[in-house]
């Protein structure tokens, strides 16, 4: 049992400038909770706060339903596994991994024991007795993880584990940290700045920017109603598109006007949320993968944009297009076109999936 | 790595500093030479000076025996040699020890810790540095005649067991480690005093190693402070006690040169000990590069 809960939680170096701003969030016994941003948003700061490496300038944090401010790392019952892996290099795999053991008085069978156990879980056996050099950074990053496990924390804290290993390598990890999350059954929070990462592992997503939380909610929660523009734009790749338009009511109903093209919202918007927008700037969002090729009988009638194509990024199953629509950039994925550069692309609009966002707060409307 | 590539020039450089390193070499080993030679003369082949200048006779006339062997043990047995010997061991281990303990502790708040005042302190301990024993000795010696302790051996340990080098040294090392190991080591539950011995401390083993060769050095050789702290010749240590040596049988350079070289022998094995520890690159691997 060990729910974390941080209760209006900020922090400041300078007395000055809040690195992290007012953050509150609730993660639940045995959760995979990602704290995803941009790099500098405070994510490790605030892990680092959870970790007890940092004192908290303001705010209340609860780990077991306990306030444990106050409390240095090691009572907390927490593991951390750092962006560099911080392996003590004097020491080889057995020893970084029995270290924390030693260092609270168990007993020599049960360190063994215990170490034995998280080697055979990570694949370490045949590497026990090799200092953290004569490792690859794939089995380092084992040795860190294996460190966290030994002690059996009741929260895990991961920061950037995995993003000083090749592709492969890390794709491999995610689906290993994944596992290792549902056989320990404890609770993990991860930070990171991919939002690949963060899509495929967590239970839950906390998104970050500036020090603040903008979203915090299940992955395709947070892709299919994304909060604000920031969380629109970050998750999902390449970038939803964005495009500045206002609100107009006609008899029929709610239009916007979306580069140049006059387009009646589908139903799902017409109520009277947006009567407070009419007239006002708004902006439209819509994902790259959001828009279908005209010749699809069902969407035939839906709007068309148009333009010459700039830049193509050929993915093999399916390919990205950038191409200029009344000046502003727009970006397609989609796995139907073979087109090249500075050719003619055609597109509609899958209006069901656009997104409408406050032109002033960048809220979701 | 790629092997640069070798051309003319760069073969004319290694010459260059061959040469350079070979003569600094004859500089440095010509005393040492000298002493080692002369020490195996008997003393009827010594008349003078000139006699002890390295030339092809002294060459000629150099050999190991028994006989000249003896000097060795005559200058062993002569007087108080041993004892200034087993001071001058007993004095430069516990200022060795304490260098270790107090200048990695000092080193360890410098390097790792915020507080005020730090970098005054900081300040303070390089001045020290470059204070010559000569300016000190009068307070010391003061503060040692006040604290009882004049002619002990303690009067030689005490004002040494912190060294502004030792901190210095250590403190530029430990400021290398990455603290990430020091955070590592508080989750796994360390201790301040835990984060110094279990992985400071071993990481830093090349740096341990300069402070130990060093201090031994400066302790070894201590002259100064033994001439104006101690009085009896039972306190004396080897420096007082070799430069002391000719009002024994007015200038006896071969028994002097024999105690000379027992003298320099501890530190030489010490040096021989140590010198593979003097490479650093140890904290390789621990922190993705
Ligand atoms: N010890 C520190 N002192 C002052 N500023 C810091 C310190 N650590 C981090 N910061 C600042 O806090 C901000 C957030 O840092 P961090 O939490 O590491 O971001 P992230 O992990 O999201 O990339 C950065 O702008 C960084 O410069
Ligand atoms: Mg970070």
């Amino acid at each position: 049992m060990a729910d974390v809960v941080l209760k209006n939680v900020s922090k400041s170096y300078d007395k000055k400038n809040l690195i992290v701003d007012n953050i509150s969030l609730e993660i639940k016994d045995k959760e995979f909770v990602i704290l995803v941003g941009p790099s500098g948003c405070g994510k490790t700061t605030t892990l680092r706060m959870i970790a007890g490496l940092e004192q908290i300038t303001a705010g209340k944090l609860y780990i077991n339903g306990k306030c444990v401010n106050d409390l240095p790392p090691k009572d907390r019952d927490i593991a951390m596994v750092f962006q560099n892996y911080a392996l003590y290099p004097h020491m080889n795999v057995f020893e970084n991994m029995a270290f924390g053991l030693k260092l609270r008085k168990y007993e020599k069978k049960e360190i063994e024991r215990r170490v034995m156990e998280a080697a055979e879980i990570l694949e370490l056996k045949n590497y026990l007795y090799h200092k953290p050099k004569e490792l690859s950074g794939g089995q380092r990053q084992r040795v860190a993880v294996g460190r966290a496990i030994v002690r059996q924390p009741q929260v895990f804290l991961f920061d950037e584990p995995l993003s000083n290993l090749d592709a492969k390598l890390r794709v491999q990890m995610r689906a290993e940290l994944s596992k290792l999350h549902k056989k320990l059954g404890v609770t993990m929070i991860y930070v990171t700045h991919d939002q690949v990462e963060a899509m495929t592992m967590g239970d839950r997503i906390a998104v970050m920017h500036k020090g603040k939380i903008q979203q915090f909610d299940t992955p395709l929660n947070i892709y299919n109603k994304p909060s604000n523009k920031f969380t629109a734009g970050f998750i999902g790749s390449p970038s939803m598109n964005f495009v500045e338009s206002k609100l107009l009511k006609k008899d029929n109903g709610y239009f916007i006007d979306f580069l140049g093209a006059e387009i009646k919202l589908p139903n799902k918007f017409q109520n009277e949320k947006l009567e407070k927008y009419i007239n006002q700037k708004i902006i439209v969002g819509i994902r790259p993968e959001d828009f279908i090729e005209p010749n699809f009988q069902q969407f035939n009638n839906n709007p068309k944009i148009k333009g010459i194509i700039e830049i193509t990024e050929q993915m093999g199953a399916e390919s990205y297009y950038y191409f200029r629509c009344n000046d502003k950039m727009i970006v397609v994925r989609t796995r139907h076109l073979s087109l090249k550069i500075s050719e003619k692309i055609e597109v509609t609009l899958n209006l069901e999936k656009i997104h409408l966002f406050d032109g002033i707060t960048e809220e979701s409307i | 790595m790629i092997e640069p590539i070798k051309n003319k020039n760069f073969y004319l450089q290694r010459i260059l500093l061959y040469i350079f390193l070979t003569t600094l070499l004859i500089i440095t080993i010509t005393p040492f030479l000298i002493m080692v030679i002369t020490s195996f003369k008997t003393t009827d082949n010594i008349a003078g000076l000139r006699d002890i200048l390295p030339s092809i006779e002294t060459f000629k006339n150099f050999k190991i025996s028994r006989e000249t062997f003896k000097n060795y043990i005559e200058a062993w047995n002569d007087g108080m040699f041993g004892k200034y010997f087993y001071n001058t061991i007993i004095v430069t281990l516990l200022v060795i020890l304490g260098n270790l303990i107090f200048d990695t502790m000092v080193a360890y708040a410098l390097s790792r810790k915020e507080f005020y005042g730090k970098k005054l302190i900081f300040l303070f301990i390089l001045a020290r540095m470059m204070i010559p024993v000569q300016v000190l000795i009068i307070p010391v010696f003061i503060l040692i005649k006040q604290l009882n302790l004049y002619d002990t051996l303690t009067a030689l340990i005490l004002p040494n067991v912190v060294q502004g080098f030792g901190i210095f040294l250590m403190k530029q090392y430990f400021d290398g480690i990455p603290k990430s190991l020091d955070e590592a080591a508080i989750i796994d539950g360390a201790s301040d005093f835990q984060i110094l011995r279990y992985i400071l401390f071993p990481i830093a083993k090349p740096a341990i190693a300069v402070l130990i060769i060093n201090t031994a050095l400066s302790t070894w050789n201590i002259f100064l402070m033994p001439l104006i702290l101690t009085q009896s010749v039972e306190k004396r240590v080897l420096g007082l006690g070799l430069a002391l040596y000719k009002s024994q049988y007015g200038v006896d350079y071969v028994h002097s040169m024999a105690a000379s070289t027992i003298a320099v022998l501890p530190i030489l094995i010490l040096f021989l000990c140590f010198q593979n520890y003097i490479v650093s690159g140890l904290t390789k691997g621990a922190v993705k590069t």
